[in-house]
Protein backbone atom coordinates (compact mmCIF):
# COMPACT_ATOMS: atom_id res chain seq x y z
CA UNK A 1 0.00 0.00 0.00
CA UNK A 2 1.62 3.39 -1.35
CA UNK A 3 1.79 6.03 1.67
CA UNK A 4 0.36 9.60 0.23
CA UNK A 5 2.66 11.98 -0.80
CA UNK A 6 1.95 14.34 1.40
CA UNK A 7 1.66 12.44 4.66
CA UNK A 8 5.30 10.67 3.38
CA UNK A 9 7.14 14.20 3.05
CA UNK A 10 5.48 15.42 6.28
CA UNK A 11 7.30 11.83 7.83
CA UNK A 12 10.28 12.27 6.15
CA UNK A 13 9.91 15.84 7.42
CA UNK A 14 9.66 14.78 11.20
CA UNK A 15 12.40 11.95 10.67
CA UNK A 16 14.98 14.09 9.45
CA UNK A 17 14.41 16.50 13.34
CA UNK A 18 15.31 13.00 14.08
CA UNK A 19 11.75 12.35 15.58
CA UNK A 20 11.65 8.15 16.27
CA UNK A 21 7.95 7.91 15.29
CA UNK A 22 7.99 9.65 11.99
CA UNK A 23 11.14 6.50 11.69
CA UNK A 24 9.34 4.27 12.77
CA UNK A 25 6.58 4.41 10.00
CA UNK A 26 8.52 4.72 6.93
CA UNK A 27 10.22 1.70 7.83
CA UNK A 28 6.91 0.04 8.69
CA UNK A 29 5.24 1.69 5.83
CA UNK A 30 7.67 0.31 2.91
CA UNK A 31 9.31 -3.19 4.62
CA UNK A 32 6.98 -5.25 3.18
CA UNK A 33 7.46 -3.88 -0.17
CA UNK A 34 11.47 -3.71 0.25
CA UNK A 35 11.14 -7.57 1.46
CA UNK A 36 8.87 -8.95 -1.43
CA UNK A 37 11.12 -7.04 -3.49
CA UNK A 38 14.38 -8.27 -2.37
CA UNK A 39 12.65 -11.74 -1.47
CA UNK A 40 11.98 -12.35 -5.02
CA UNK A 41 14.88 -10.98 -6.72
CA UNK A 42 17.46 -13.45 -4.41
CA UNK A 43 15.06 -16.16 -3.54
CA UNK A 44 16.76 -16.53 -0.25
CA UNK A 45 14.96 -14.86 3.28
CA UNK A 46 17.44 -14.52 4.93
CA UNK A 47 19.72 -12.42 2.32
CA UNK A 48 16.43 -10.40 1.86
CA UNK A 49 16.56 -9.59 5.84
CA UNK A 50 19.68 -8.16 5.73
CA UNK A 51 19.44 -5.90 2.62
CA UNK A 52 16.28 -4.69 3.92
CA UNK A 53 17.69 -4.05 6.94
CA UNK A 54 21.03 -2.20 5.55
CA UNK A 55 19.01 -0.77 2.88
CA UNK A 56 16.66 1.36 5.64
CA UNK A 57 19.47 2.00 7.80
CA UNK A 58 21.33 3.50 5.26
CA UNK A 59 18.93 5.59 3.86
CA UNK A 60 17.43 7.05 7.16
CA UNK A 61 20.92 7.96 8.40
CA UNK A 62 21.46 9.84 4.68
CA UNK A 63 17.74 11.25 5.04
CA UNK A 64 19.14 14.89 4.91
CA UNK A 65 20.90 14.03 1.27
CA UNK A 66 17.20 12.73 0.30
CA UNK A 67 15.22 14.88 -2.71
CA UNK A 68 11.88 15.57 -1.77
CA UNK A 69 11.08 15.81 -5.37
CA UNK A 70 11.32 12.00 -5.39
CA UNK A 71 9.41 9.36 -3.66
CA UNK A 72 10.93 7.71 -0.38
CA UNK A 73 10.56 4.11 -2.25
CA UNK A 74 12.12 5.13 -5.42
CA UNK A 75 15.20 5.89 -3.37
CA UNK A 76 15.17 3.00 -0.93
CA UNK A 77 14.85 0.44 -3.37
CA UNK A 78 17.77 2.02 -5.13
CA UNK A 79 19.54 1.64 -2.26
CA UNK A 80 18.11 -1.92 -1.79
CA UNK A 81 19.03 -2.77 -5.11
CA UNK A 82 22.38 -1.66 -4.95
CA UNK A 83 23.24 -3.86 -2.27
CA UNK A 84 21.51 -6.70 -3.49
CA UNK A 85 23.99 -6.38 -6.59
CA UNK A 86 26.80 -6.17 -3.93
CA UNK A 87 25.68 -9.67 -2.29
CA UNK A 88 24.57 -11.06 -5.48
CA UNK A 89 28.30 -10.85 -6.82
CA UNK A 90 29.45 -12.94 -3.73
CA UNK A 91 26.88 -15.53 -4.26
CA UNK A 92 24.09 -16.28 -6.87
CA UNK A 93 20.49 -16.08 -6.33
CA UNK A 94 19.31 -19.29 -5.84
CA UNK A 95 14.93 -20.22 -5.70
CA UNK A 96 14.51 -21.72 -2.60
CA UNK A 97 10.93 -22.67 -3.09
CA UNK A 98 10.65 -24.20 0.93
CA UNK A 99 12.25 -20.79 1.79
CA UNK A 100 10.18 -18.90 0.24
CA UNK A 101 6.95 -20.90 0.68
CA UNK A 102 7.60 -20.35 4.61
CA UNK A 103 8.01 -16.55 4.14
CA UNK A 104 4.27 -16.64 2.49
CA UNK A 105 3.07 -18.19 5.45
CA UNK A 106 2.19 -21.41 3.85
CA UNK A 107 4.34 -24.04 5.66
CA UNK A 108 4.20 -27.78 5.31
CA UNK A 109 1.92 -28.29 8.18
CA UNK A 110 1.73 -31.98 9.57
CA UNK A 111 -2.42 -31.75 8.52
CA UNK A 112 -2.86 -32.71 4.86
CA UNK A 113 -2.66 -29.37 2.90
CA UNK A 114 -5.62 -28.14 1.40
CA UNK A 115 -6.49 -28.73 -2.57
CA UNK A 116 -6.39 -24.60 -2.57
CA UNK A 117 -3.13 -24.77 -0.70
CA UNK A 118 -1.29 -27.36 -2.84
CA UNK A 119 -1.99 -24.81 -5.98
CA UNK A 120 -1.07 -22.32 -4.55
CA UNK A 121 2.37 -24.09 -3.58
CA UNK A 122 2.34 -25.20 -7.12
CA UNK A 123 1.44 -21.80 -7.90
CA UNK A 124 4.53 -20.67 -6.40
CA UNK A 125 6.77 -23.24 -7.83
CA UNK A 126 5.76 -21.72 -10.71
CA UNK A 127 6.88 -18.28 -10.36
CA UNK A 128 9.92 -19.61 -8.72
CA UNK A 129 11.54 -21.13 -11.81
CA UNK A 130 10.26 -18.87 -14.16
CA UNK A 131 11.67 -15.83 -12.22
CA UNK A 132 14.87 -17.96 -11.91
CA UNK A 133 14.98 -18.04 -16.30
CA UNK A 134 15.02 -14.52 -16.35
CA UNK A 135 18.35 -12.10 -16.12
CA UNK A 136 18.45 -9.38 -13.23
CA UNK A 137 17.56 -6.43 -14.99
CA UNK A 138 14.50 -8.65 -16.38
CA UNK A 139 13.62 -9.91 -12.62
CA UNK A 140 13.63 -6.40 -11.39
CA UNK A 141 11.54 -4.62 -14.22
CA UNK A 142 8.60 -7.85 -13.99
CA UNK A 143 8.61 -7.32 -10.22
CA UNK A 144 8.57 -3.37 -10.27
CA UNK A 145 5.87 -3.62 -12.96
CA UNK A 146 3.86 -6.87 -11.31
CA UNK A 147 4.78 -7.53 -7.86
CA UNK A 148 5.50 -3.58 -6.68
CA UNK A 149 2.58 -2.16 -9.20
CA UNK A 150 4.57 0.62 -10.21
CA UNK A 151 3.62 2.79 -13.24
CA UNK A 152 5.94 2.54 -16.65
CA UNK A 153 6.83 5.73 -15.79
CA UNK A 154 7.97 5.35 -12.44
CA UNK A 155 10.22 2.61 -13.41
CA UNK A 156 11.94 3.96 -16.53
CA UNK A 157 13.10 6.60 -13.94
CA UNK A 158 13.93 4.80 -11.90
CA UNK A 159 16.27 2.89 -13.73
CA UNK A 160 17.06 5.81 -16.28
CA UNK A 161 16.05 4.02 -18.98
CA UNK A 162 13.50 4.70 -21.41
CA UNK A 163 10.00 3.79 -21.10
CA UNK A 164 10.09 1.74 -25.04
CA UNK A 165 12.86 0.00 -23.34
CA UNK A 166 10.90 -1.15 -19.87
CA UNK A 167 8.23 -2.25 -21.87
CA UNK A 168 10.41 -4.05 -24.88
CA UNK A 169 12.20 -5.94 -21.60
CA UNK A 170 8.74 -6.56 -19.80
CA UNK A 171 7.76 -8.16 -22.93
CA UNK A 172 10.44 -10.42 -23.33
CA UNK A 173 10.77 -11.25 -19.51
CA UNK A 174 7.09 -12.10 -20.01
CA UNK A 175 7.93 -14.52 -23.00
CA UNK A 176 10.54 -16.04 -21.36
CA UNK A 177 8.86 -16.95 -18.23
CA UNK A 178 6.03 -18.73 -20.10
CA UNK A 179 8.09 -20.64 -22.19
CA UNK A 180 10.47 -21.94 -19.37
CA UNK A 181 6.84 -23.01 -17.92
CA UNK A 182 5.81 -25.09 -20.83
CA UNK A 183 9.26 -26.18 -21.64
CA UNK A 184 9.13 -28.70 -18.67
CA UNK A 185 6.59 -30.66 -18.45
CA UNK A 186 5.83 -31.12 -15.04
CA UNK A 187 5.56 -27.49 -14.41
CA UNK A 188 2.94 -28.09 -17.39
CA UNK A 189 1.04 -30.38 -15.54
CA UNK A 190 1.28 -28.25 -12.88
CA UNK A 191 0.28 -25.30 -14.89
CA UNK A 192 -2.43 -27.00 -15.99
CA UNK A 193 -3.38 -28.11 -12.13
CA UNK A 194 -3.22 -24.69 -11.61
CA UNK A 195 -5.73 -23.84 -14.17
CA UNK A 196 -8.40 -26.63 -14.31
CA UNK B 1 -13.67 -18.25 -15.85
CA UNK B 2 -11.74 -17.54 -12.23
CA UNK B 3 -12.87 -14.64 -10.08
CA UNK B 4 -10.72 -12.33 -9.57
CA UNK B 5 -10.57 -10.18 -5.86
CA UNK B 6 -11.99 -6.34 -6.38
CA UNK B 7 -8.22 -5.08 -5.57
CA UNK B 8 -6.91 -6.75 -8.97
CA UNK B 9 -5.26 -3.77 -11.03
CA UNK B 10 -6.15 -3.19 -14.04
CA UNK B 11 -2.96 -4.49 -15.83
CA UNK B 12 -4.32 -8.34 -14.26
CA UNK B 13 -7.76 -8.38 -15.73
CA UNK B 14 -8.06 -9.91 -19.05
CA UNK B 15 -8.46 -8.13 -21.93
CA UNK B 16 -10.21 -10.58 -24.22
CA UNK B 17 -11.04 -14.32 -24.42
CA UNK B 18 -7.95 -15.40 -24.16
CA UNK B 19 -6.34 -18.87 -24.21
CA UNK B 20 -4.99 -21.12 -21.55
CA UNK B 21 -1.87 -20.27 -21.74
CA UNK B 22 -2.93 -17.03 -21.19
CA UNK B 23 -4.58 -17.26 -19.05
CA UNK B 24 -2.08 -18.68 -17.12
CA UNK B 25 0.62 -16.55 -17.38
CA UNK B 26 -2.08 -13.97 -16.46
CA UNK B 27 -2.51 -15.48 -12.94
CA UNK B 28 1.41 -16.48 -12.41
CA UNK B 29 1.74 -12.28 -12.57
CA UNK B 30 -1.11 -11.94 -10.30
CA UNK B 31 0.00 -14.02 -8.21
CA UNK B 32 3.67 -12.31 -7.80
CA UNK B 33 1.44 -9.20 -6.69
CA UNK B 34 0.02 -10.98 -4.09
CA UNK B 35 0.82 -9.70 -0.52
CA UNK B 36 4.17 -11.29 1.11
CA UNK B 37 4.19 -10.96 4.62
CA UNK B 38 7.49 -10.29 5.85
CA UNK B 39 9.32 -10.48 9.41
CA UNK B 40 9.30 -6.85 11.66
CA UNK B 41 12.17 -5.70 11.27
CA UNK B 42 11.39 -2.05 12.48
CA UNK B 43 13.01 -2.66 16.15
CA UNK B 44 15.89 -4.02 14.81
CA UNK B 45 16.12 -1.00 12.08
CA UNK B 46 15.62 1.04 15.06
CA UNK B 47 18.05 -0.01 17.17
CA UNK B 48 21.23 -0.13 14.65
CA UNK B 49 19.82 3.33 14.37
CA UNK B 50 20.58 4.20 18.26
CA UNK B 51 16.86 4.70 18.66
CA UNK B 52 16.64 1.40 21.35
CA UNK B 53 16.75 2.72 25.10
CA UNK B 54 19.31 -0.09 26.53
CA UNK B 55 20.11 -0.84 29.83
CA UNK B 56 22.77 1.46 32.03
CA UNK B 57 25.33 -1.64 32.29
CA UNK B 58 25.06 -1.95 28.32
CA UNK B 59 26.00 1.66 27.92
CA UNK B 60 29.30 1.35 30.05
CA UNK B 61 30.00 -1.69 28.71
CA UNK B 62 29.92 -0.25 25.07
CA UNK B 63 31.18 2.96 26.04
CA UNK B 64 34.51 0.84 27.28
CA UNK B 65 34.35 -0.90 24.22
CA UNK B 66 34.31 1.76 22.06
CA UNK B 67 37.15 3.42 23.70
CA UNK B 68 39.48 0.58 23.72
CA UNK B 69 38.80 0.14 20.28
CA UNK B 70 39.85 3.15 19.76
CA UNK B 71 42.59 3.47 21.75
CA UNK B 72 44.26 -0.05 20.34
CA UNK B 73 43.60 1.49 16.85
CA UNK B 74 45.48 4.62 17.69
CA UNK B 75 48.11 2.22 18.75
CA UNK B 76 48.05 0.31 16.10
CA UNK B 77 48.39 3.30 13.86
CA UNK B 78 51.59 4.68 16.42
CA UNK B 79 53.28 1.48 15.62
CA UNK B 80 52.93 0.77 11.93
CA UNK B 81 54.26 4.50 11.81
CA UNK B 82 57.16 3.99 13.78
CA UNK B 83 57.78 0.71 12.14
CA UNK B 84 57.22 2.00 8.93
CA UNK B 85 59.50 5.18 9.62
CA UNK B 86 62.27 2.57 11.23
CA UNK B 87 62.10 0.46 7.68
CA UNK B 88 62.82 3.14 5.74
CA UNK B 89 65.42 4.91 7.90
CA UNK B 90 67.27 2.02 7.74
CA UNK B 91 66.92 1.31 4.37
CA UNK B 92 69.04 2.24 0.82
CA UNK B 93 66.14 4.77 0.00
CA UNK B 94 66.35 7.19 2.99
CA UNK B 95 67.56 10.70 2.10
CA UNK B 96 71.20 11.40 4.69
CA UNK B 97 72.45 14.98 5.04
CA UNK B 98 76.32 15.31 3.55
CA UNK B 99 77.31 17.60 6.34
CA UNK B 100 77.42 17.20 10.35
CA UNK B 101 73.48 17.46 11.20
CA UNK B 102 72.38 19.62 14.21
CA UNK B 103 72.16 16.74 16.66
CA UNK B 104 74.94 15.78 15.70
CA UNK B 105 76.93 19.06 15.89
CA UNK B 106 75.42 19.21 19.56
CA UNK B 107 76.52 16.13 20.67
CA UNK B 108 80.32 16.46 19.37
CA UNK B 109 80.52 19.63 21.42
CA UNK B 110 79.19 18.26 25.30
CA UNK B 111 81.97 15.50 23.90
CA UNK B 112 84.87 17.95 23.26
CA UNK B 113 83.86 19.76 26.48
CA UNK B 114 83.24 16.42 28.41
CA UNK B 115 86.68 15.76 27.39
CA UNK B 116 88.40 19.39 28.72
CA UNK B 117 86.45 18.96 32.11
CA UNK B 118 87.97 15.83 32.24
CA UNK B 119 91.28 16.86 31.46
CA UNK B 120 91.17 19.50 34.04
CA UNK B 121 89.98 17.16 36.60
CA UNK B 122 92.97 15.42 35.77
CA UNK B 123 95.84 18.26 36.19
CA UNK B 124 93.92 18.86 39.47
CA UNK B 125 94.88 16.25 41.06
CA UNK B 126 97.94 15.55 39.42
CA UNK B 127 99.12 18.83 42.00
CA UNK B 128 97.05 17.79 44.70
CA UNK B 129 99.99 16.23 48.04
CA UNK B 130 100.07 11.98 47.50
CA UNK B 131 97.77 10.61 49.73
CA UNK B 132 99.60 8.33 52.55
CA UNK B 133 100.46 5.41 51.05
CA UNK B 134 99.51 3.19 54.38
CA UNK B 135 96.72 3.34 56.13
CA UNK B 136 96.43 5.04 59.52
CA UNK B 137 95.89 1.64 61.22
CA UNK B 138 99.21 0.58 60.25
CA UNK B 139 101.26 3.47 61.31
CA UNK B 140 104.26 2.25 64.28
CA UNK B 141 103.09 3.06 67.76
CA UNK B 142 106.48 5.56 67.90
CA UNK B 143 105.36 7.66 65.03
CA UNK B 144 103.89 11.13 66.04
CA UNK B 145 100.53 11.06 64.79
CA UNK B 146 100.53 15.15 64.75
CA UNK B 147 103.58 14.80 62.59
CA UNK B 148 101.20 13.26 59.64
CA UNK B 149 99.27 16.13 58.03
CA UNK B 150 99.68 18.56 55.44
CA UNK B 151 100.57 21.21 57.71
CA UNK B 152 103.73 19.29 59.48
CA UNK B 153 105.81 20.92 56.98
CA UNK B 154 104.70 24.17 56.56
Amino acid sequence: MMMKRSIERELIRQAKSGDGRAIEALIRAHQEALFAFILRMSGRPHVAEDIVQEAFVRVLKNLDRFDTRFRFSTWLFTIAKRLYVNASQKQRPMYDTDAVSIQQGTTQAPVRLSARAEIMNNMRDLIDVALGELNDRQREIILLFHQQNWPIAVIARHLSMPEGTIKSHLHRARKRMKRSIMADHTLQARAEEVWA
Amino acid sequence: MIRLPDNTPDRHRPQRTETATEALERRVLQELSRRTPSPDLTRTIMGRLGYMKAAPQVVRRRRIRRWINRLSLCALALIVVAGGAQVHESGPHARRPRGPTIPAAIGNDVNLHQQRIKGTIRMIRTLAPAAPSRPDDVLDEEVDRSAIGPFRWL
